[in-house]
Parts: structure tokens; sequence; C-alpha cells
């Protein structure tokens, strides 16, 4: 083969991978904006023909159908990425000042709780709950999403806190600064931006999780199961306006971190 | 504490020494004790736990191997995992491929590459169901294209229920296995690439002597971490097929929802838990025993 066909065919490739990668979300956006007869005909059109902001605004105006998944969502993502920084960040500080074995062998341990089905965790939890008296509430939720959330956010602190120069820290204990005060007021406000990816990468998976959520709720549900509720039901706008509702946050939130998504923090927290 | 420490020396002056990073780390492990293993030993219990009286019985295993429904949700399971792990490694490798190709349009592609990953599980059911349903859009555009006749429809179950679960879930998930295999090929030291270049190496025989081998751990922990999801797949199926295709995960979830027991639910769980845990042994074992024989 000769350079300019080779070219074109990685180009070619290249663009098919590009269109199978996009297509599915620009239907899903597609039927979010479509009037009705734009859906529901033998052939449906490949653009949209009739433009509406209908079914966003029936979800809008359909009140507490509305906001109140939407609340107790954002509540849940916003309790659950705090309660998980208040747990990882002294831990992930902890693993980060340990010898290579030690780290090594907790991270493991962290990591293989991501190994268990969700499904076994999820139903003896749901049973407990229902008797001490968390099933359906908020806080009940935001603890069964701390065990999805909790590995993740730990990965990523044990990668922030190990690359923080331990001279500074040395040096702060040398000048007489105990342990705590070290960790407050030197390594804490220097980390923070790592933190806050933490914190964010938290909010993310606590805010699209769907198998606790539909373990542990009856009459509250969160955004993703008010979807599949319409999903069951049949409504396709309402499920695409909600799925599109969902991904927002996720998507504006996953491009502003993109240069954090790499499995590198994975290795960084083994290898450090 | 430190007096109960103490009748062990080396253990105290350690713990003594460390005791800041110990009562740093021990609120997360206590927390992940108390909501995995705790749960754990209990759905185990449960599903030894007979419906009524005391004492521990086999008899929920049994009904649920008795059921033909259960055993095809273990074959759809197996079926699923093995199906979308290949897709997702062979175009995750085509995806890391390409993006490690340094061109401006490349970079500039990037977050289209990882774009999936940003979409949430649930919402990819949605996406997928508008995609395979009989009236959908996959139906359609390889109609248009002159490819198919007539519709193939994709949700009445079978293999080509499976094969749709499949594609849909390696929609995804390629992406991470992309990302894994990426950070693989850019810690390849490019000076091999030269050194074979200088040699006269053909493309095809770099490839296979130091591209392919200096990954094998890169594909070992895709493998792992993404084999480990497809067994545990939930979601997705559970939006496209529902009661029409099961897999452990939904079996399980219907079974305590829909039929309200509890014990067969949780029986056909710890069966999920020990394929993992199988699967993931029978891999080390057989992935290890090729890293020595290629050494």
């Amino acid at each position: 083969m000769n350079r300019p066909v080779k070219r074109t065919f990685f180009w070619m490739t290249v663009l098919i991978l590009v269109c199978l990668l996009v297509f599915p979300m620009y239907i899903m956006l597609k039927i979010s904006v479509s009037a009705p007869r734009d859906v529901f005909t033998q052939n449906p059109p490949y653009l949209v023909r009739h433009f509406t902001l209908s079914h966003f605004r029936d979800v809008l105006a359909s009140g507490s159908v509305f906001f109140a998944p939407l609340s107790k969502s954002v509540v849940t993502a916003l309790g659950t990425s705090v309660l998980s920084l208040l747990l990882t960040v002294p831990a992930a500080y902890a693993i980060s000042r340990f010898r290579y074995r030690a780290r090594y062998g907790l991270i493991l341990v962290i990591f293989l709780t991501r190994m268990i089905p969700e499904i076994s965790i999820a139903l003896p939890v749901s049973i407990t709950f229902i008797k001490g008296g968390l099933f359906d509430t908020v806080f009940g939720l935001m603890l069964a999403h701390l065990v999805r959330v909790l590995p993740i956010s730990c990965f990523i602190l044990v990668g922030v806190f190990s690359s923080f120069p331990k001279e500074l820290e040395k040096q702060a204990l040398i000048d007489g600064a105990g342990r705590l005060y070290a960790f407050f007021k030197i390594v804490l406000p220097l980390s923070l931006r790592g933190i806050s990816v933490a914190g964010i990468f938290s909010f993310m998976f606590s805010w699209d999780e769907f198998i606790y959520a539909s373990y542990l709720t009856l009459s509250k549900p969160t955004m993703p199961l008010k979807m599949y509720y319409y999903i069951s039901r049949g409504n396709i706008f309402s499920s695409a306006t909600y799925a599109v509702i969902i991904t927002i946050p996720v998507l504006i939130f996953t491009f502003a971190l993109q240069r954090y998504i790499r499995p590198g923090y994975l290795s960084g927290a083994m290898k450090g | 504490m430190n007096r109960l420490l103490s009748f062990f020396p080396l253990l105290a002056r350690r713990a003594r020494k460390k005791h800041f990073e110990l009562i740093c780390i021990l609120p997360l492990l206590i927390f992940l004790c108390v909501l995995t293993v705790v749960p754990i030993a209990r759905t185990v219990l449960l599903s030894l736990e007979p419906v009524e009286g005391n004492g521990l019985t086999m008899s929920h295993y049994r009904e649920l191997f008795a059921q033909e429904g259960f055993r095809l949700a273990m074959f759809h399971t197996v079926s699923i995992a093995f199906l979308s792990l290949s897709i997702e490694i062979g175009l995750g490798f085509l995806f890391a491929l390409i993006l490690s190709k340094s061109s401006r349009v490349i970079r500039f592609l990037r977050p289209v590459f990882i774009l999936p990953l940003a979409i949430p599980t649930a919402v990819v059911g949605v996406m997928m169901s508008y995609l395979f349903s009989g009236q959908g859009w996959i139906n359609r555009i390889l109609m248009d294209l002159g490819v198919l006749n007539e519709p193939v429809y994709w949700m009445s179950g079978g293999w080509r229920s499976i094969v749709m679960v499949s594609l849909a879930d390696s929609w995804k998930v390629t992406p991470i296995v992309m990302l894994i295999l990426l950070s693989g090929l850019q810690s390849i030291d490019p000076v091999l690439y030269k050194a074979a270049r200088i040699d006269g190496a053909g493309v095809f025989y770099t490839f296979r002597r130091i591209t392919l081998p200096l990954l094998v751990p890169s594909i070992t922990a895709a493998v792992i971490i993404r084999g480990v999801d497809a067994f545990r797949i939930f979601a997705v199926p559970l939006i496209l097929m529902g009661q029409n295709l099961k897999v452990i995960g939904t079996f399980a979830y219907l079974e305590y929802q829909e039929y309200n027991n509890p014990y067969t639910s949780a029986a056909s769980s710890v069966i999920l838990l020990g394929m993992i845990l199988c699967a993931v042994l029978i891999y080390l074992k057989t992935a290890g025993r090729k890293g020595i024989a290629g050494a």
C-alpha cells in the first residue's frame, strides 16, 4: 500500500468511529427536541425537521414530579461527595505516607471492594435499612453510594498526596509543627485542586447511580429512576428529555476534568 | 488500646509510631467493612437460610438450578461478558492506536473518543433502545445502505439480544479500555521503535515483537477491570430487555423486587460473586503462565 491510500484508509476509520460514537447521543438529543410527527413515522428523518422545546417545557412544568427527584439527586450527590471527602482525605493521606508494601496492600484491599457485585451488597443493605428506618431516605442512599464512590475518591487522592513534595511537610515538622498542624496548614491548602477533582468525581458517580437507588427507594425516586419509570411506561419523549437533563452536568464535568480522566491515577497510586 | 497493644511489643512499637496514620485510615476501613464485608456475609447467610425454621439449607440453590430461567441467565451473563470483553479489547486497542498518533486533528478529536464515558449507564440503555428497537435506527441505516432487506428484531431475545446488549455495553466502556491501553502504549520507549526501524523490521513485525509483548500488563489490567464489570452488568440489560433477557444481575433484582423472594435473590448474587472470583483467578493463572513462557 502506498502512502496516500494508507492515509485515506486511516482517516476513513477515524471518521466511521467518530460517527459511531456520536450518533447515539445525537439521536437522544434529537428525540428530545423533535415534534412527535418526526418520531412516530415509518421513516423518521435523519435531521430535526420540526424543532420544539415543548418536551422540556412539559417536564419543567410538571412541578414536583420533576423537582423532587432532581433535588433528591442533587442533595444525595452533594452529601455523598462531602462524606466521601471526609472519609478519604485523611485515609488517602495516611496511605500515601506508608511504605511501598503497606500502601500497595491497602490500595489492593480497597480495590477488591469494586469486584463485589453491587446487587449482593444492595440486597442485605436494603433489608437492614427497611428495619432501621433508613429505607427511602436521602441519608440511607448516601451511605450506599459511598460504597461505590469511596474507592475511586481514594485512588485519586492517594495520587494527589503521593505527588505532594515531602520536603515541605518535613520542613514544617522540623520547625516544630505537629502532624495535624502540618496537615491542615500545609498539605491541605496546597492539595485543594486535587481534592476538588476527587469531590467532583464523587458527585458524578453518585448522580448517575442506578442499582443502589433502585433497591433503596420506593416513593421518592432519583433522576435515573424517574427516567426508568418513563421508559417502562413507554413515554419516549419524557425519557429522552430526562436522559438529556441527567447527562448535561456529567458531560460538563467530564469536559472540565478531561485531563484528569486517565488510568494513570490508578498506577500513580500503585507506583508512587 | 495502648495497654492492649503492649502485649505485642513489636506491633505496639509500630502502632505508636504510626498512630496518626492509623487514626486517619480507620474510619474508611471501618466504613468499608460495615458496608461491604458485613452485607456480603449477610447475603451468604440469607442464601442458606430456610424460609421457615432454623438451620442452614441448600434448597434455594437447588431451586435456582432447577429453574430454566436461571440457567439461561447464567448462560447470558457469561456469553455477554465474553462477547463484550472481546469487542471492547479489540476496539479499545484500535482507539488507542489511533489516539497515540501525534496529529493535531487527533488531539482535537480526543474528547469525542472519551465522551461515552460521561454518559450515565442508565442513559446508555435509553439511547440504545432508540437504536435497536424494531423501528430503530440501526435497522433504518442498514436498510438505507442496502445491507438488510428486512428489519432485524434485536429485542426478540436469544443471540440477537445477547449481541445487542454486548454492543450497547461496549459503546459505553470501550473508552476505559482505550485509556488503559493508551497509557501502556505511551510508556513504551520510542527508542525501541527506532532501533527496530533501523534494523529493517516491518510494521507488523514491530507490532508483534515490540508493541504487543510490552502491552501485556496493560491488557491484563484492562481485562480484569472490565471483565469484573462485564459480569456485573445490570442497568443496560434491565432497561433494554427487562424480563425478556435476564442476566444474573437483573435476575437477582427481579427475583427480589417482582417476586419478593430475597432468598433466591441472595443465592443468585452469591453465585455471581463466585463466578467473578473464578473468572479472575482463571485469567490470572493463564495470563501469568503465558507471561512466564514469554519471558
